[in-house]
């Protein structure tokens, strides 16, 4: 949900280097199979163990369960940034990703968000930002670079 | 492509997958077959409350009305749905095994319940790297009146 704290925030008011929390999500597998469905992206690394533990991948290693959804942490992301940029501070325009580790169902992963530059175009403010999302153990588990353009 | 219909979505990757191309048959550049579909509702709530995000400009219509939007919206990333709605059943990315590497989406304007998307896709490069075979894929999605919504690419390891 929005959070109206962050109504006041203007393009002159938001330094460089201020932080913003994003949501903290325990992912289960329940979730995981909800994200599938919605995406109706039913890759098996996403529900199906036998698949998981008879397929190696990058380098010959083995995920340990089922995988979350990329895209699912990447739409996790995306809240970090509306959650306070809608409906009228600004837009989310931008987000890029790397995702470093699997997020597995019993992890619980916390996003932080930081604004690590500022720039005026001819027609625009833009922010832009870097996302790090963790897990419980304290692995980065993906990294992001997003873009805000400022209405006010 | 017929439109999309949720109904009649093959959700078993396995099948036919032989039929798929694999990395050596990726033609970057090349233009992939693609289908429209109409977003409702019902998809894009399913969506938000997938990942947790109740945001009422998805689900409070008076709320939507009253902000700059002029009504229901939804989220930033629901192109992680528009990717597989708009692709057949023959597309290499539903190979099992394929392993999302990152992501990177610019977002010109808000889906709106009701619009007809389309998808302009491409694997646009193949790369191998420490022994794994990628690929990077191109996608941009329009509306109904051909405005681009999205652009964006993504990095897949492809199990062959």
């Amino acid at each position: 949900m929005p959070q109206t704290a962050h109504n006041s925030l203007t393009y002159a008011g938001i330094d460089v280097g201020r932080q913003f929390p994003g949501p903290k999500v325990a992912v289960t597998r329940e979730m995981i199979k909800e994200f599938a469905t919605a995406s109706f992206d039913h890759n098996p690394l996403h529900w199906d163990n036998e698949f998981l533990e008879k397929t190696a991948f990058a380098g010959g290693k083995k995920f340990d369960d089922v995988i979350g959804h990329g895209l699912m942490t990447y739409a996790l992301m995306t809240r970090a940034m509306t959650d306070w940029l809608w409906p009228d501070v600004g837009e989310h325009r931008r987000l890029e990703t790397r995702f470093r580790k699997p997020v597995y169902p019993g992890d619980e992963i916390t996003i932080q968000g930081q604004v690590t530059d500022k720039r005026e175009t001819k027609k625009g403010k833009w922010l832009v930002c870097t996302l790090t999302v963790s897990n419980q153990r304290g692995d980065t588990v993906a990294t992001g670079e997003a873009l805000a353009e400022i209405f006010v | 492509m017929d439109e999309f219909k949720p109904e009649t979505f093959e959700t078993d990757f396995w099948k036919e997958a032989e039929a798929r191309d694999g990395w050596d048959d990726l033609e970057p550049g090349k233009t992939l077959e693609s289908r429209p579909v109409t977003i409702t509702l019902e998809m894009i709530q399913r969506y938000a409350r997938s990942i947790g995000d109740l945001n009422p400009l998805y689900f409070d219509e008076e709320y939507a009305k009253n902000s700059h939007y002029g009504g229901l919206i939804a989220p930033p990333s629901i192109h992680a749905l528009f990717l597989f709605a708009c692709t057949g059943h023959d597309h290499f990315m539903r190979t099992p095994g394929t392993v999302n590497m990152g992501q990177n989406w610019y977002l010109q304007r808000p889906v709106r319940p009701g619009d007809r998307i389309s998808l302009e896709a491409r694997c646009l490069d193949k790369i191998i790297r420490k022994g794994n075979i990628f690929a990077i894929h191109d996608n941009v999605f329009r509306n109904q009146n051909g405005e681009v919504i999205c652009s964006g690419r993504g990095w897949t390891m492809r199990p062959y």
